[in-house]
Parts: C-alpha cells; sequence; structure tokens
C-alpha cells in the first residue's frame, strides 16, 4: 500500500517533469502560436490586475497598522515605511500574486483543459494534427512567466500605497518621511531576488494547471476535481519553493 | 487503407485489445460492433495514433504508425479525419473557425479562401447558415455535421467515425447516414465506424449514394431498388477479440449466440 503510494507519486513527478520539459522544449520549435500566447497574457495579466491591486493594497495597509503597533513600543514608527517594504518586495509581494494567481489562473487553466479532455477536445486537436503541449500548454506558461512578475510589481506598489495611506491618516506621519524610509530600505538586491521568484511562481501555477486538466478523467466530477488540486498543489508548491529559492538568493547575495 | 497486423494492447494488467487483424480497403467502411468495453473505442483511437498499442503492426495511409513518433505521427493524423461523438468542437471557436482549424494553424491562407473553403464544406453537410455561430449554439445533430465538415478538410481518404448517430432522434440520425453513404459512395472515401446504432450500421450496409442523369445525389436501398453491390463489413469485438468479420447477409446469418442475440 505504502509503496503504491510512493511509486504512483514518482510517476506523477516523472510526468510533470516530461510536460515541463516539452512545454520548454517547444519555446524552440515551431509553431510558435504568437497569437495565442498575447491572448493568454491579456487574460491572466489584465484580467487579474484587479485582485492583485486589491491584495496588495490592503495587505500593505494592515502591514502598516499592525507594525506601527510594536514599533510605537520602541519609539519607531518613523520606520512603518521601511517594514513594509521591505516586507513586500521581498516576501509578501511574490508570495501572495502567486497565491492569487493559483486561485485564479491554475484553476481556470485546469478546468478549461479538463473540459476540453473530458469533451474529447484534446483527442480532436491531436486528430487534426496539432500538439496541444504547443498549442495550449506553452503559451499559458509563457504568459503566465511574463505576467507574474509584472503583477508582483503592481501588487509591491499598491501595497506601499496601501502603507502609506495608513501612516499618513491613522499613524499621522508626514508622507516624505514614510516614502524616502522605504525607498532607502530597499536595496538592489531586494528587487532583483522580489522580481525573480515571481518567473518561477508563475511557472510552478501555469504548470500544475495545466498538467492537473490534461490529467483529468471522470466526466464533469473529475474537472471539479482536478481544479481543486490545481489549486492547492500549486499554492503548496508555491510555499515550498519560496524556502528553497529565499535560501538560495541569500546564498548568492550574501 | 488500413491494415492492423497483430494488435494487442493493454491497461494496468488487463488485456483490452487481443492480436486484432484487420484490412478496410479503398473506399470501403468497415462497422465495428461490441458490447461496452469490448476494445472498439481503443481500437479506433488505435488507428489514428492517439493511442498506442503495445505490440502488432498498423499501417493507415501507406504509413506504418507503429514505428513513428508523435511528431511523424501529427502530419499522418492530417492525412485522416475524424468525427468524434458529440462532436468535440472547439467551445471557444466559432463554426467558421473550427471548420478552418487546420488552415489557420497552417497559416498563410486569406480570409477570402477561408471563408470560401468553410462554405465549400458546409454546403455539403447543408449547415452554411451555421458559419458565424458557436458551438453552444448547435443542436447535437446539427454539431456532428459541422464535425464532419471540419474532418472533411484536407480532403482524407480515412473517416473515422465515433457514435456518429448516439443520443440523435431518427431523422437526424438518417441525414448524418445519408451523408455517411455519400463520402463513402459518392467521394470514395474509406471509413470506419464505431457504433452501438443498429439501424445506422444496416442502413449504411444496405443503403448506398449515386448520381441521377441531372447529377442529384440519390440514395438508394438494396432492399427496394437494383443495387448489386454495397461496401460495407461488419466486425463483431467481444473481450479485446475479433469474434466476426463479414457483410450484413453473414451476420445475420451467423450462428453464434451472442451475434444473435446482439443484432436482435
Amino acid at each position: 500500500m505504502f509503496a503504491n503510494t510512493i511509486v504512483a507519486g514518482l510517476i506523477q513527478i516523472q510526468k510533470f517533469s516530461l510536460l515541463s520539459a516539452r512545454a520548454i522544449a517547444n519555446l524552440f520549435r515551431r509553431p510558435r502560436y504568437i497569437r495565442d500566447t498575447f491572448e493568454q497574457m491579456d487574460i491572466i495579466g489584465v484580467g487579474s490586475l484587479t485582485i492583485i491591486l486589491l491584495t496588495g493594497f490592503f495587505t500593505g495597509a494592515v502591514l502598516a497598522l499592525q507594525s506601527a503597533a510594536s514599533l510605537r513600543s520602541f519609539g519607531a514608527v518613523g520606520l512603518t515605511g521601511q517594514l513594509v517594504a521591505v516586507s513586500l518586495v521581498r516576501e509578501l509581494g511574490p508570495v501572495l500574486t502567486a497565491l492569487m494567481l493559483a486561485g485564479r489562473i491554475g484553476s481556470g487553466i485546469a478546468s478549461e483543459l479538463g473540459s476540453m479532455v473530458v469533451t474529447d477536445q484534446i483527442n480532436a486537436m491531436r486528430a487534426l494534427g496539432t500538439d496541444p503541449t504547443k498549442k495550449l500548454v506553452t503559451p499559458r506558461m509563457m504568459a503566465t512567466v511574463t505576467m507574474t512578475p509584472l503583477l508582483t510589481a503592481v501588487c509591491d506598489f499598491f501595497g506601499l500605497i496601501g502603507g502609506w495611506l495608513v501612516a499618513l491618516y491613522e499613524l499621522k506621519l508626514r508622507s516624505s518621511l514614510y516614502w524616502s524610509v522605504a525607498f532607502d530600505s530597499i536595496s538592489y538586491d531586494d528587487l532583483i531576488g522580489g522580481l525573480t521568484k515571481p518567473l518561477v511562481f508563475g511557472f510552478i501555477v501555469s504548470m500544475v494547471g495545466c498538467y492537473k486538466g490534461l490529467e483529468t478523467w471522470g466526466g464533469t466530477q473529475g474537472v471539479g476535481k482536478s481544479t481543486t488540486q490545481a489549486v492547492v498543489a500549486a499554492s503548496i508548491m508555491v510555499i515550498i519553493s519560496d524556502f528553497f529559492l529565499n535560501k538560495l538568493i541569500i546564498e548568492l547575495t550574501s | 487503407m488500413i491494415h492492423l497486423e497483430d494488435v494487442s494492447i493493454s491497461f494496468g494488467g488487463e488485456q483490452i485489445l487481443r492480436d486484432i487483424h484487420m484490412d478496410v480497403g479503398p473506399a470501403e467502411c468497415m462497422i465495428l460492433l461490441g458490447p461496452s468495453g469490448s476494445g472498439k473505442s481503443t481500437l479506433m483511437k488505435i488507428v489514428i495514433g492517439l493511442v498506442r498499442a503495445d505490440s502488432g503492426r498498423i499501417v493507415v495511409a501507406g504509413h506504418e504508425l507503429s514505428s513513428m513518433t508523435e511528431n511523424e505521427m501529427m502530419a499522418v493524423r492530417q492525412k485522416v479525419g475524424m468525427v468524434f461523438q458529440e462532436g468535440a468542437l472547439f467551445d471557444s471557436l466559432s463554426v467558421r473557425e473550427n471548420v478552418a482549424y487546420r488552415l489557420y494553424d497552417e497559416g498563410g491562407w486569406s480570409e477570402e479562401e477561408i471563408e470560401e473553403r468553410v462554405l465549400q464544406l458546409l454546403s455539403f453537410v447543408d449547415m452554411q447558415h451555421t458559419i458565424d455561430m458557436m458551438p453552444a449554439e448547435l443542436s447535437g445533430g446539427m454539431r456532428r455535421r459541422v464535425a464532419i465538415a471540419r474532418a472533411l478538410l484536407g480532403n482524407p481518404r480515412i473517416l473515422i467515425y465515433d457514435e456518429p448517430t448516439s443520443g440523435l432522434d431518427p431523422i437526424t440520425a438518417r441525414s448524418i447516414c445519408d451523408l455517411m453513404v455519400k463520402l463513402r459512395d459518392l467521394e470514395g472515401v474509406t471509413s470506419l465506424v464505431v457504433t452501438s446504432d443498429l439501424s445506422a450500421a444496416f442502413f449504411l450496409s444496405t443503403y448506398t449514394a449515386r448520381l441521377d442523369e441531372e447529377n442529384e445525389t440519390v440514395i438508394l436501398s438494396s432492399e427496394t431498388d437494383d443495387v448489386c453491390y454495397i461496401h460495407t463489413r461488419f466486425s463483431v469485438l467481444k473481450d479485446g477479440g475479433i469474434l466476426f468479420e463479414g457483410n450484413l447477409n453473414e451476420l445475420k446469418g451467423a450462428d453464434n449466440p451472442f451475434i444473435q442475440e446482439f443484432i436482435t
């Protein structure tokens, strides 16, 4: 029983790795489906803007509110901008953006591809001589990988604005103090790290969505199951990979 | 056109098909009958390369599929049309984009050329008026007709039908059968049909299409008209093997109790 579970897990890892390798290899093979990639960029990037904006704004606002209470006891409320900026750029911006995308994009990809599998549309595509990994997987992967860093930047920016409004109206800090402390605290390495991690997170979210979608079986119930599994698996993989990426970034920048 | 030799496949330790031999000649129609789970759909998917057999030789339109890679098979699939159960039209594309899918995929075709080709194919299945509609707006029968039009792009010499009439009312099912007969007898298309609809299967083996003096298509019955020979044979699958192969008269006269029970 235990051995079977291990074998099943290894098979899943093998299939996921093969699909990921094919999706990357397709970037160097024709046809390239540029139009599909731009369509996906619009769906993923522009379509996710509102939720990312709201997530960033209120996370920044809550960070400012919560940190002010602790900083006040040290007489350091003026450093609120630093705490908000560093937390957002280094960690919360990339991770929260990826988790929101796992919920919105990962589930969307899994349910769309899953529905295509159960209604034979994927087989029809193959029967018409089109490789579904080229037509469906690679454009989604490329679009998510390019859009996630941009959405992370939006999340960071609106988080800083949320923190600034709280600092200004709740904590009665001067705008110039908040922004100067915030910008001074962010190093070049923070920016590189904060915008590199989303590339990996984008890859994870899109590939898990595609893999779960293409592995769907069992009709409409199976589509629901794949969608849930895609969100759960992508979220967990984002959080686990975040730890290792942080370790790597710290090693490389120290 | 289709040649299978010693084809076997198993899934999860269960033997689905066992030493299958089959030959389907040009302009011939082979109807696969059998109970659920007998391996009909798997056999059909093996012929178009959607599923790989564990062993055996598969030759389709002169190409040996058994030794081909997935990429090489993509090129062969463009020469074979397939009509899926329920049509399997792409939900997010209009009827025009569905029918012209291969042309859009190839690129280099002008909108006028695409429109002309799509209208030509849709008129063959009498669906010109649906060109700008989405698949969700079509009925089951209309979807099947559009799927046939899509499969015909590129003039395939082989067409594979998966349950083409299941779930359709008798009149719509008859219109789909008329199309299949026309393709077989007037266009010379080789067909492999998986069906559990016996009336459709018997129709295909007793009716034929001819052109009259005014070049209009007429569908004739071998029972009432002077039709001497219809290119349709039956294969009955049971437990992964071929239990019977022959024409309609041989099928009706088979003394196997399973076949008798199945066709009555």
